[in-house]
């Protein structure tokens, strides 16, 4: 029976919706995509998002306390995981849809919130609990008194393109998805349009890479189609491993079959029979959910051989990455993919004219592809009506750090970042003053305070010297030490270097020396002695521009960007750390130094039990003392002590 | 890389405030190295295609915001390059002070020093004291391999090895491993060379730019032989290393070339000191009649192919075990010689013990002496094998100049024309085709084995032997062997009796235990030197060599 259902709904789609050119037209067909779609239910929906921050959040737990719900009340409703709406800092997010009346939603749903929230909705009565929002609604009876989603300070300054599905559908269900207009792109473009003319709506549209290189889609795919060969690649690239940045894997989570559209309109715009999403194998739930959904498509014949007769053959390979932040550098993933070890290769020939088995293989970034089905569906004009004069579209970021508000924010390009700190994220999290934005370790750009007023934009973020990156958006305070974090950068590059060049290989373990030796103390033993420390950081601008000007890829190339930056715009901090051997933030461990103000101390003993190194000397009652020498800077003393008479300096 | 002639297209670029002719396609390290630009690299590698890795030939190009490396760039029209400005320059200090942050400093220990590709470039860099002070690697020598010895610690990571390996050799016993500066070339799961897949041709070492990889050295042994009052040390010494030292030192060609070769081994110490071309002829004349038998046999599996190569052995016994039938199956000169001379003093001499030492073009040949098969009574047919780097060594350790005049006692050379030719990549297999002509002769028609001039071409050539014509191919280089009897084979191809199989690239002229030199003329000189001597010998045909029969069926 419910096969039968299911085969109906399929065959239903495939002949009223993705082959029908009039699908928009009718008003019969519309209502009943809409049940299918969940914008009408026929019972009880509820919704909780499970994507990796709500899991983080705790949503497993939730998850099991509805299902108990359902089953001891034998209630008549359906359960839906979703993505991820953005908002992380509210997970877990539960909605709650009644037949007839808008979509409610509600933030930090732990298990003992789920049995009073849905004995009150579903009796339809508003809970005592704060509202997150509801969602507008024409067709639907609103609630009373509860403000919209729309108008929440966190949606009401983005622009949802990308975002439009995310949070709100089942992923892993493809007839959600094509009710809401899925696929219709795709189905459309092969039977409409040349693959050259959809290369050229694409660059048209004005769609930039959002890879960090900026390079425009279309062109990229125009070379790759029209270089001659006898088989041609696509190649998703999803290994999202920026620190800081988790949009792609959000957007995976939340909605994989846009992913799965964009690759096949993408795959068939360059002319390849073969595309590969190349997704780090760390996104569990993301693989997951793409696999799923390529299932479905499969099932729907939207992949494969002889998609709908159109003698359009594309097959779609979920490729696993090993964990290795070098394979998110094309050519490197381009030798991943063929399994050899994952090593930039010089540039050019670029992968769009020799990439995959050398062959002509475009390559692209999730959020960049995410666009695509967009610009089909809509026009190259629509999407081109966002953003700035050079830079099209919105921007996704991960938005994170000491901020209000944090998740996937999505805004259009010419945006100022202080806008999207102030208006999306809320404004600082404490009356701690704003210090700088970290736009992701792979461009080490930062925005400081003077530059807060710039648009996001390729051009406007050139001028001022840094680059977009990939997405990531951390916001640091005057508590985070730009000296250690620069340190923290250079480690992780000294990491992650593939060891081909010799800049990149031997130049960031030097550079990451030269960091230690101004964020550590001096000591005995192996330690560099004064002299070479000195040395070694008035080598270190030096030594990072050679990295900078002579690095095979651009892993290598941005390796020394952060230290650059940090010299460029908190050069007061570095001297600190070299000449006054002082952390301004109280960081770096082994610059600080604590002291007992003998007033305030009781002699309580606390500190004096807990220190690891025995450097607290004193007796019960008496006020105690550190000895310098001994002391670590460990900080265990000033976390333990009750009466604030632990200082340091 | 030219293109076909009439499909080039010249044009100017700017080079230094110079004009400089290119050619479209070409990559700008060659058209600036034709030009006599001096241009330092340290990982590229003539007829590879580019890594970019070292970073050393990076120039500036007007219009690019980085430095681009010219190893891997096309020529543009309208390029204005700059090769030395002071970016430049600085730019590759740099680099070679941080491969020498990361290098041990034991360069007067260094087997490799004055030979040191790091040390010329340290030198052309003007590198005066220690720019970056930091903790060093840690890395493991690795003793474990018979013929290879490598020293992770002094590699500067280039990757020549590798490619050698990959490309050329389809061997990939090494690779890189591991991330970030612990990264290092080692075999599968750090395990060591012995167990690896290596066949021990040490091509390798021919391409390593420092001492991260040289030969496991006998030269220990050997000494400890010379100076021992109980043993008597026979030395025999290949023809290609009379032509490689020839070639080094630069002496002219004449009929006694090897004299001084032999009295310098004879000044070390040595008892008596052979020329192996005879055991070569020995091997020409066996192998002849291998193929002979093999022709005359009905039912034919295939070609034979040639075993004198050890390292072509070791292939075959690791990777193609199912083309092991068609292998001639005669021992290599050196085994059959060893097994001579040891034969030969076991009923002669009494308390004397012998010890035998080849000197050889061939790193190979350490493993193939130490092979059991070649052991008689657990006595081992050859006791130490020298690299031509060793001889080089030995010689000038006891204060003598290598290629010194000199007579030795006995006339020395004692090959034939055949024992010449199985220095360099398809004089085999002309010398075994001349042997079969003789057995199988008289024949009204004259001898004549014709090369292709096109060297590029498939190396085959068949000779006219009465009412049969046989096919004799050669190929040097393990990926162009394993491609062309791979090919034999899948065609069923009947017209192909014989293959010379070579490991190193141009025979062993270009053998691995052959002086490290980048220079590939130097191979092309070591074979003219020998096509010079066949000429000079009068014994041309390897079965005539009178001393060669004492070592039929041995």
């Amino acid at each position: 029976m419910k096969s039968d259902l299911e085969n109906g709904t399929k065959e239903f789609l495939i002949q009223q919706v993705l082959l029908n050119p009039g699908r928009a037209a009718s008003a019969k067909l519309q209502k009943e995509l809409s049940y299918i779609a969940r914008e009408r239910v026929h019972r009880p929906v509820i919704y909780l998002g499970t994507a990796t921050c709500g899991m983080v959040a705790g949503a497993g737990n939730t998850l099991e306390a509805i299902r108990a719900y359902i089953g001891e009340n034998g209630l008549n409703a359906e359960l839906v995981e979703v993505g991820c709406i953005g908002l992380c800092s509210a997970e877990p997010i539960m909605d709650i849809q009644l037949p007839g009346r808008s979509r409610l939603s509600f933030s930090h749903v732990t298990p003992d919130k789920v049995q009073v929230l849905l004995d009150e909705v579903i009796n339809n009565h508003l809970p005592d609990v704060p509202v997150l929002g509801q969602y507008r609604s024409q067709i639907h009876q609103e609630w009373e008194g509860v403000p919209k989603m729309e108008d929440h300070p966190f949606f009401k300054n983005q622009q949802r393109m990308l975002l439009e599905h995310c949070g709100m559908i089942n992923p892993v269900d493809i007839t959600t998805y094509i009710a809401r207009g899925g696929y219709c792109a795709f189905v459309d473009t092969i039977t409409h349009h040349t693959p050259a003319q959809v290369c050229q709506l694409v660059d048209q549209s004005g769609l930039a890479g959002r890879g960090g290189g900026g390079y425009p889609a279309g062109k990229k795919w125009a070379i790759t189609l029209g270089t001659v060969s006898d088989q041609r690649y696509f190649v998703c690239n999803a290994v999202e491993s920026d620190p800081g940045s988790y949009m792609n894997r959000a957007i995976i989570e939340s909605n994989p079959h846009r992913l799965l559209e964009a690759v096949l309109i993408a795959s068939y715009a360059t002319g390849a029979t073969k595309a590969f999403v190349f997704i780090r194998k760390e996104f569990r739930l993301a693989i997951r959910r793409l696999r799923e959904a390529l299932e479905q498509t499969r099932e729907y014949g939207l992949t494969g051989h002889h998609i709908f007769d159109s003698g359009v053959n594309i097959d779609i390979v979920i490729k696993e990455g090993a964990r290795a932040f070098v394979c998110g550098e094309e050519t490197a993933l381009n030798n991943s993919i063929e399994g050899k070890r994952a090593m930039p290769a010089s540039k050019p020939p670029f992968p769009a004219v020799r990439g995959l088995w050398n062959k002509p293989t475009s390559v692209n970034n999730v959020e960049t592809l995410f666009n695509v089905p967009l610009i089909l569906q809509n026009g190259p004009d629509w999407f081109a009506s966002t953003g700035t004069e050079r830079s099209k579209g919105t921007k996704l970021f991960t938005l994170s750090g000491k901020v209000r508000r944090s998740g996937t924010v999505e805004v259009p390009m010419g945006i100022s970042f202080r806008d999207i700190i102030d208006r999306i994220g809320g404004g600082m999290n404490s009356d701690k003053a704003f210090k700088a934005i970290i736009l992701g370790i792979n461009s080490g750009s930062y925005i400081v305070e003077e530059t807060l007023d710039t648009q996001v934009d390729f051009e406007a973020l050139k001028n001022i010297g840094s680059a977009l990156g990939s997405g990531a958006f951390v916001v640091v305070d005057e508590d985070t030490c730009m000296v250690d974090l620069a340190r923290h950068f250079t480690a992780f590059f000294k990491k992650e270097s593939c060891g081909k060049c010799i800049p990149c290989r031997e130049g960031t373990a030097r550079m990451l020396e030269i960091m230690e030796s101004v964020t550590r103390r001096p000591g005995g033993g192996e330690s560099l002695q004064p002299l070479e420390r000195f040395k070694g950081v008035m080598q270190l601008r030096g030594l990072a521009s050679v990295i900078k000007d002579t690095s095979l890829c651009s892993l290598g190339r941005s390796s020394p960007n952060a230290i650059l930056n940090t010299l460029k715009h908190f050069k007061p901090e570095f001297d600190m750390h070299i000449f006054e051997r002082k952390c301004p933030a109280n960081v770096c461990r082994d610059l600080r130094v604590f002291s007992i103000d003998v007033d305030l101390c009781t002699g309580c003993t606390a500190c004096y039990k807990k220190c690891p190194v025995d450097a607290i000397i004193g007796s019960p009652r008496n006020p105690h003392f550190i000895v310098q020498d001994k002391c670590i800077g460990c900080g265990t003393c000033y976390d333990v002590c009750k009466f604030n008479a632990v200082l340091i300096q | 890389m030219r293109g076909k002639p009439g499909t080039t297209m010249d044009f100017n670029i700017q080079a230094d405030n110079r004009q400089i002719s290119v050619q479209e396609g070409e990559t700008l390290l060659t058209a600036l190295r034709r030009n006599g630009f001096k241009v330092p690299t340290l990982c590229h590698m003539n007829r590879f295609s580019p890594t970019g890795a070292c970073r050393l030939c990076v120039v500036e190009v007007e219009g690019k915001r980085d430095l681009i490396t010219s190893c891997s760039f096309p020529v543009e029209k309208g390029m204005r390059v700059l090769t030395n400005s002071p970016r430049v320059v600085r730019a590759r200090k740099s680099l070679v002070e941080l491969l020498l942050s990361n290098h041990p400093d034991d360069c007067l220990y260094c087997q490799r020093n004055g030979d040191c590709e790091l040390q010329w470039l340290a030198g052309e860099m003007n590198v005066k004291e220690r720019k970056y002070f930091g903790e060093k690697n840690r890395q493991f020598p690795d003793h474990s391999s018979s013929s290879v010895f490598r020293d992770p610690a002094k590699c500067v990571l280039c990757g020549r090895c590798v490619r050698m390996c990959e490309e050329v050799q389809l061997v990939t016993a090494i690779d890189f491993i591991g991330r970030g500066n612990v990264t290092s070339v080692n075999s599968a799961f750090l395990q060591g060379l012995n167990v690896s897949s290596c066949i021990h041709c040490g091509q390798c070492i021919m391409v390593c730019p420092t001492a991260a990889l040289l030969d496991i050295s006998h030269l220990e042994k050997v000494e400890a032989a010379l100076n021992h009052p109980g043993k008597k040390v026979a030395c025999f010494v290949s023809p290609s290393v009379v032509a490689s030292v020839a070639e080094q030192t630069g002496s002219k060609v004449h009929k006694d070339l090897g004299a001084e070769v032999a009295a310098t081994l004879e000044k070390c110490g040595a008892e008596r000191v052979t020329d192996l071309g005879v055991a070569c002829d020995a091997n020409v004349a066996q192998e002849a009649l291998v193929l002979r038998e093999r022709m005359s046999s009905k039912e034919s599996a295939g070609p034979v192919l040639s075993s004198c190569c050890p390292a072509w052995v070791s292939y075959l016994e690791t990777f193609r075990p199912e083309w092991l039938p068609l292998l001639s199956g005669v021992s290599s000169p050196q085994q059959l010689m060893g097994a001579g001379v040891k034969s030969g003093s076991e009923k002669t001499a009494g308390k004397e013990e012998v010890f035998t030492v080849a000197v050889m073009p061939c790193v190979a040949k350490k493993q193939e002496a130490s092979r059991e098969e070649y052991t008689h009574k657990g006595v081992a047919g050859v006791d130490a094998v020298l690299t031509v780097r060793e001889y080089f060594r030995l010689v000038r350790s006891h204060g003598l100049v290598p290629g010194e005049p000199g007579q030795a006692v006995k006339p020395f050379l004692q090959g034939s024309a055949a024992a010449w030719k199985m220095a360099y990549s398809g004089g085999k297999a002309e010398a075994v085709a001349a042997e079969l002509y003789r057995l199988t002769g008289p024949h009204k028609q004259g001898f004549r084995f014709n090369t292709p001039k096109n060297q590029a071409a498939r190396k085959e050539s068949r000779v006219v032997m009465g009412r049969q014509t046989p096919g004799f191919a050669w190929v040097s280089g393990i990926a162009e062997a394993d491609r062309y009897i791979g090919m034999l084979l899948n065609e069923k191809r009947k017209d192909i009796h014989y293959v010379e199989v070579m490991a190193c690239p141009g025979g062993c002229a270009g053998g691995g235990g052959q002086p490290v030199s980048r220079h590939p003329d130097k191979i092309k000189n070591r074979k003219k030197i020998c096509m010079e001597m066949e000429r000079l010998c009068e014994v041309k045909v390897a079965g005539e060599n009178p001393l060669a029969k004492h070592f039929q069926g041995s």
